[in-house]
């Protein structure tokens, strides 16, 4: 088993969700005004309470995933309860997959082919969910460390465009919009499905990465928030990529724009997102059969991606359905609450005498 | 019955001659020895009688100092023999038992252990009518003598380097470090070679387990011949052969105590004077002697210094071929307005340029590494001024790719500990950003840190304490070194360093 | 497994690579734009691109850059939209457009008249061009303005950019970058302003740059007439469109309004004491909406500056009553300049350059969630007050 730390859990997690933030939340939803500051927090908040079934089931089936304990109450239910989520999963990594595959068509190279993108990026998320949870952990130590090196190196050489005459307080125009913003944000919180499966990896207390995650996610959120209303003001309802745009007009000694390395840090940060939900794929599937390695398993779940993000990127109708599905935040809700909600009240504990046998 | 053919294969001799036990019969055991080592000419068996009693001297050509031998064993053995013995055995247990003939001296029962003793350099003494000899240790081979490090020169720190002769290495560590929690053991690897190699570690300091599962592997190494300490490294290493070292190489000895002191494990192998340590950190390949003799913030710079130069070696051929083929927006505008002026003469496209330049610098350098030194300087100079001169103003190659390609062989030579995956990464990123620009250099890059940060060398994980993450670490000890005065307030080892990362490590499994 | 993994990502590597399917332009097969014009032509429909790019004239045979040349040629397309336009621009150059060299953007005269942000927006969301883009407009063509090249700088687009630059930090004239334009036709009113330039016919004395076509020699003298590119006003952009142009002191007041004046020098005429110049600096402007004692609207604009004399005019130091006499005429010079640009930007052109609505958003947000439907009526109404502050130094000892 691959153990981490409640911390390194954490720091992946602010990774994934600002990759989400930066390449896949639709545009239209960055806006410029109070709102979206105000749907930032409504949404962490809104995200903390579904959180709770997931965190109450942690402290019941002390060290357990939700699968283990369905899986011990019955085998079929728990297989029944892992291919729904699975399905879930595997959307959300489709989708995923496919946003970072745009962003990179939008940003990097115009011309890239759907299938070399998507089969690189797929590759990669395999190779890094084959190495294990640790590994893709510990990348996400440097992912960040770039990010908050972008970011200080974007408010120094920006410094001089910020207009603070862009603020004004706080007030609330378009309720509707901030409906749909709160809605796509807990939408975009996808690591609760990789919670769910990986919390029996954590070595310490497994809240621990949801608090910290959510707590640093929240700041960083409004933080780039904040820089986008100053630089842009009502422009910013306009761009798809704010942060991108903002990067391509800082100027450094060397290079004259940063918005390749912005657009080379939400790869990395990308590919990390893509990994974790492979691990947990992996994860699920070692659990839900009994199975050791996952290895086989791994290469046909990316087979199964890339063929899906072929048939869903080929047409830019189905892939807006399944854009609209996502960010509709049901699959994320059934997954990441319903189902948890579910075993927690289904699920049988691990007997005393077993435990203190498997722990000796 | 046919005569059978001698054969003298080694595996034979192993088979029928390797555990014969001595005998009382002298003749029976000399031929017994002379027959394992196959009547080689370099082992002498010199014929005396002491006290009427027919004995033998074994000795292997050159690995002894006739004058210790003369001195130490043939004028005490004549002059002064023990008296009043009435048999063989008696006489030879005076010899063993009594008499002050060298420092070191053992019993041996066999005659592998004879053959083994001769040729380390002991001269071996075989009595009529004794079950065993004496070896008598007077090593005297002709050796290097201690000289400075050819590699990881340094401005203040030792002059002292390695040699070929482990016991000088050995004492060249003790004389560094008297502790007595120094501990120093002595193994042979190498079925047929038999090389000597030392496991040096501080009881103290070193993780027991680690030091026990060294052992396990050093054992379990099924080679035949160990001929340099860098043919031990890939079986101590976790997993399968990487890019990256996981094991240190050192020719100084202040570097190998430093690090025992740390709570490393060193290992010492005999006939090479690059010493092992292990388990080391991807940091530590920027870390130098001299970082710790000058000022803390001048090892800074120099740390920094290292890891940029670290860094342009690898990517920049591939970033430069990316960012003018892809992403030519980055550069600064009078930059790109150069490249582009540079690149409308010449003769291939810019991928194909640094791939030919690249393959040029490796093939000049290993040609100028293996030549001798007077021929070495005509490839320096059909390097840099043919190459390069005449191939920028034919209009083949353009300028800016051949000064890309000299910088970043310069950057590789600031890391020599990592060249040789620099060398390999270099032409991956080459390769990525001219077929995908920055998004085949992201993925290569994100390959890479999949790759390091998924290692882990005897519980330590390989990129500690970056990943996982340690900041009590990294700003005591990593890019930046705080002051000796302010290291002294706590332990100065790497296993206070890595302390966290370790039990991390260890919960991880 | 890992075998099979490496030889699977090989394969693909290989295969993907072999195939050529990711297609990338050689650096020398790219024409890399230099400065852009384009025009709209509205009997045929069309649109027509001008644009100079980059190509070098070597120095002394090697492949260094001579400063001394334009180092541009020209290239023109036309086509139903800006796309297919530089597309066919692109074909007539033989060469891949690359934007992200390009600093500057010319609008002709006639395309002022269509939706600036569509025109804009085609540059900006191209990943490879600049948002940090120069955008002016032209008194007539764009073309014609792209037509004249200077020897000054590596290329010839330098010049300008440096002329755009000069003026704006002399206080003549606002310059923005694309996206700041974008992010101004972006508030309600869809206001943006864009200087104006304009050929116009000098004689050199060798201070003017010279185009590097032939002179128009005058009939026996010794100066030549060259065309040269100068400033003029600007245009103003209403409901994103051209609403109108302001001259230059119009100009120079919205430096003020808009809170971009860095220095600026006064030069005040009196009778008695001939001349006086005093530079303003640390300008700054804030405008502030209230509401009168009948509720309505209006925007105090005040410009608070420290001023410094840099001629005396004969003055005194000890002669404090004129000194203040000359620092009350600068300030109603400099109020004059503003009342004439809100006069002819807002109160002609409907435009609010300078920003009215973000302050009157920051001020009081409820005030435009109520009056939504009418707020550009009230704000191009609302009076507004512009009061002048120059704190004047002596010596940097004695303020006035």
């Amino acid at each position: 088993m691959n153990r981490i730390s409640s911390k390194q859990l954490a720091i992946a997690f602010i990774v994934s969700r600002l990759t989400t933030e930066m390449i896949m939340i639709p545009g239209e939803l960055i806006r410029y005004g109070s709102e979206r500051f105000v749907a930032i927090l409504v949404a962490k908040l809104a995200v903390l309470i579904l959180y709770l079934p997931l965190l109450f089931l942690t402290v019941k089936f002390k060290g357990d995933n939700f699968l283990t304990a369905a899986i011990r109450r019955n085998r079929i239910y728990g297989i029944i309860l892992s291919l729904l989520f699975g399905i879930v999963l595997l959307s959300v990594t489709v989708n995923s997959v496919l946003n970072l595959q745009l962003y990179i068509t939008d940003t990097l190279i115009g011309e890239l082919l759907l299938i070399s993108g998507t089969a690189l990026i797929i590759a990669v998320a395999l190779y890094g969910a084959y190495k294990g949870a640790s590994s893709i952990t510990r990348t996400a130590v440097f992912a960040v460390s770039v990010f908050a090196f972008l970011l200080l190196l974007i408010f120094v050489t920006m410094a001089d465009k910020l207009d603070f005459s862009y603020l004004y307080p706080v007030f609330i125009e378009d309720g509707n919009y901030l409906f749909r913003a709160v809605i796509s944000e807990i939408s975009c919180n996808s690591e609760m499905l990789v919670f769910a499966v990986l919390c029996k990896n954590i070595t310490d207390k497994p809240n621990r990465a949801v608090y910290y995650s959510l707590a640093v996610i929240f700041v960083i959120l409004e933080i780039v928030n904040l820089l986008y209303n100053l630089i842009f003001g009502p422009y910013l309802n306009e761009l798809e990529y704010p942060l991108y745009v903002i990067s391509s007009l800082s100027d450094v000694v060397v290079f004259q724009r940063l918005d390749g390395i912005d657009a080379i840090v939400w790869l990395l940060c990308g590919i990390i997102k893509i990994s974790l939900l492979f691990t947990s794929a992996g994860e699920l599937y070692k659990t839900s059969l009994g199975k050791r390695k996952k290895g086989w398993f791994l290469a046909i779940y990316g087979v199964l991606t890339l063929i899906l993000c072929m048939l869903i990127g080929s047409d830019r109708r189905y892939y807006d359905a399944l854009q609209m599905i996502i960010h509709s935040a049901i699959p994320l809700v059934f997954a990441g609450v319903v189902i948890p909600l579910a075993v927690l009240f289904t699920g049988k504990k691990l007997p005393r005498k077993e435990k203190e046998n498997e722990e000796n | 019955m046919k005569d059978k053919i001698p054969d003298f294969s080694e595996k034979e001799v192993n088979n029928t001659l390797e555990n014969i036990k001595l005998t009382n019969s002298l003749e029976e055991n000399c031929v017994n020895i002379r027959a394992m080592i196959n009547n080689s000419t370099d082992l002498i068996v010199k014929p005396a009688v002491i006290e009427g009693r027919k004995i033998v001297f074994i000795t292997c050509e050159g690995m002894i100092d006739k004058m210790k031998l003369a001195d130490l064993v043939y004028r005490p053995l004549t002059e002064n023999p023990p008296r009043d013995c009435h048999t063989a055995k008696e006489l030879f247990d005076k010899i063993a038992s009594t008499m002050l003939i060298a420092e070191e001296q053992r019993q041996l029962y066999s005659c592998d252990e004879v053959l083994q003793a001769a040729m380390s350099g002991f001269a071996v003494m075989l009595c009529d009518e004794v079950n065993y000899a004496i070896a008598i240790g007077i090593q005297g081979f002709s050796h290097r003598s201690i000289d400075e490090p050819s590699t990881h020169i340094n401005l203040r720190a030792s002059r002292e380097g390695f040699i070929e002769v482990i016991r000088i290495n050995i004492a060249m560590v003790r004389r560094r470090m008297k502790s007595p929690t120094l501990k120093t053991e002595l193994m042979k690897v190498g079925q047929r070679s038999n090389t000597d190699i030392c496991i040096c570690y501080l009881t103290d300091r070193a993780d027991s387990k680690a030091v026990m599962q060294v052992k396990d592997r050093l054992k379990n190494i099924p080679l035949n011949t160990i001929l340099s300490s860098e043919f031990l490294q890939s079986f101590l290493e976790e997993g399968k052969p990487g890019l990256f070292p996981q094991v240190m190489t050192s020719e100084r000895p202040d570097v190998f105590v430093s690090k025992l002191y740390e709570g490393r494990i060193g290992i010492i192998v005999d006939g090479t004077p690059f010493a092992l340590i292990l388990p080391t950190l991807f940091i530590e390949n920027f870390h130098t002697m001299d970082d710790y003799t000058h000022k803390p913030y001048f090892s800074a710079f120099m740390r920094i210094l290292r890891f940029t130069a670290f860094i342009l070696a690898v990517i920049l051929p591939g970033l430069y071929v990316a960012l003018c083929n892809f992403n030519p927006e980055m550069l600064r505008s009078s930059l790109l307005l150069n490249i582009y002026s540079s690149v409308q003469t010449t003769a291939f496209p810019i991928f194909g340029e640094c791939l030919i330049m690249y393959s040029l610098y490796e093939i000049m350098r290993e040609a100028g590494l293996r030549l001798p030194k007077s021929v070495g300087h005509a490839v320096s100079i059909v390097g840099g001024l043919v190459i390069g001169e005449i191939t920028v103003s034919a209009g083949l190659m353009s300028a800016p790719v051949v000064l890309i390609i000299a910088a970043t062989g310069l950057c590789s030579f600031a890391v020599p500990d990592l060249y040789e995956s620099l060398m390999i990464m270099r032409l991956v990123f080459i390769l990525a950003g001219g077929i995908f620009g920055l998004f085949g250099i992201t993925v290569a890059g994100t390959l890479f840190l999949f790759r390091l940060c998924s290692k882990n060398a005897y519980g330590v994980p390989y990129m500690a304490p970056f990943a996982p993450f340690t900041l009590k670490s990294i700003i005591r000890d990593t890019f930046v070194r705080i002051s000796w005065r302010r290291l002294s307030r706590t332990d100065v080892t790497l296993q206070q360093l890595s302390g966290r990362a370790k039990r991390k490590a260890d919960k991880e499994g | 497994m890992k075998k099979i993994s490496i030889a699977l990502m090989l394969s693909l590597v290989l295969s993907l690579s072999l195939s050529g399917c990711v297609r990338y332009v050689e650096l020398s097969d790219r024409a890399i734009v230099q400065a852009l014009g384009i025009d709209y032509i509205p009997d045929r429909n069309i649109y027509r691109i001008s644009m100079q790019y980059f190509s070098q004239t070597s120095e002394g045979g090697q492949n260094q850059i001579d400063k001394t040349q334009p180092n541009v040629l020209k290239s023109v397309g036309e086509g139903d939209s800006i796309l297919t336009a530089a597309k066919n621009a692109s074909i007539l150059s033989g060469k891949d457009l690359l934007l992200s060299e390009n600093r500057l953007i010319i609008i002709g005269s006639k395309l002022c008249n269509e939706d600036l942000s569509r025109t804009l927006q085609f540059f900006i969301s191209n990943y490879h061009s600049h948002p940090k883009t120069y955008v002016c407009a032209a008194e007539n063509t764009a073309e014609e303005l792209i037509d004249i090249r200077f020897k000054e700088g590596y290329v010839s687009s330098q010049r300008l950019i440096n002329l755009i630059e000069n003026a704006s930090s002399e206080g003549h004239t606002v310059a923005d970058y694309a996206y700041q334009i974008m992010s101004s036709l972006c508030n309600s009113t869809g206001s943006a302003y864009l200087p104006k330039l304009k050929i116009s016919e000098q004689k050199t004395d060798g201070t003017v740059p010279k185009e590097s076509g032939e002179g128009q020699k005058g009939g026996g003298e010794e100066q030549e007439t060259e065309k040269t590119i100068v400033l003029d006003g600007g245009v103003v952009f209403s409901g994103k469109r051209k609403s109108g142009i302001i001259d230059s002191d119009a100009a120079t007041g919205l430096q003020f309004l808009s809170n971009r004046m860095a220095e600026y020098s006064v030069t005040v005429n009196t009778e008695d004491y001939n001349r006086s110049t005093i530079t303003l600096f640390s300008v700054r402007t804030a405008i502030t909406p209230g509401f009168n004692e009948e509720s309505e609207l209006y925007f105090d604009i005040s410009v608070t500056a420290d001023g410094r004399f840099d001629e005396r005019g004969g003055i005194s130091e000890t002669d404090t009553e004129k000194i203040i006499s000359v620092k009350a005429r600068a300030e109603q010079e400099v109020t004059a300049l503003m009342e004439e640009a809100v006069m002819q930007i807002r109160d002609n052109c409907h435009s609010d350059i300078f920003g009215l609505e973000k302050a009157l958003r920051h001020h009081y947000p409820e005030f435009i969630a109520e009056n939504k439907k009418n707020i550009t009526d009230i704000l191009l109404s609302a009076p507004c007050i512009v009061k002048v502050k120059c704190n004047t130094f002596s010596l940097g000892l004695e303020s006035y």
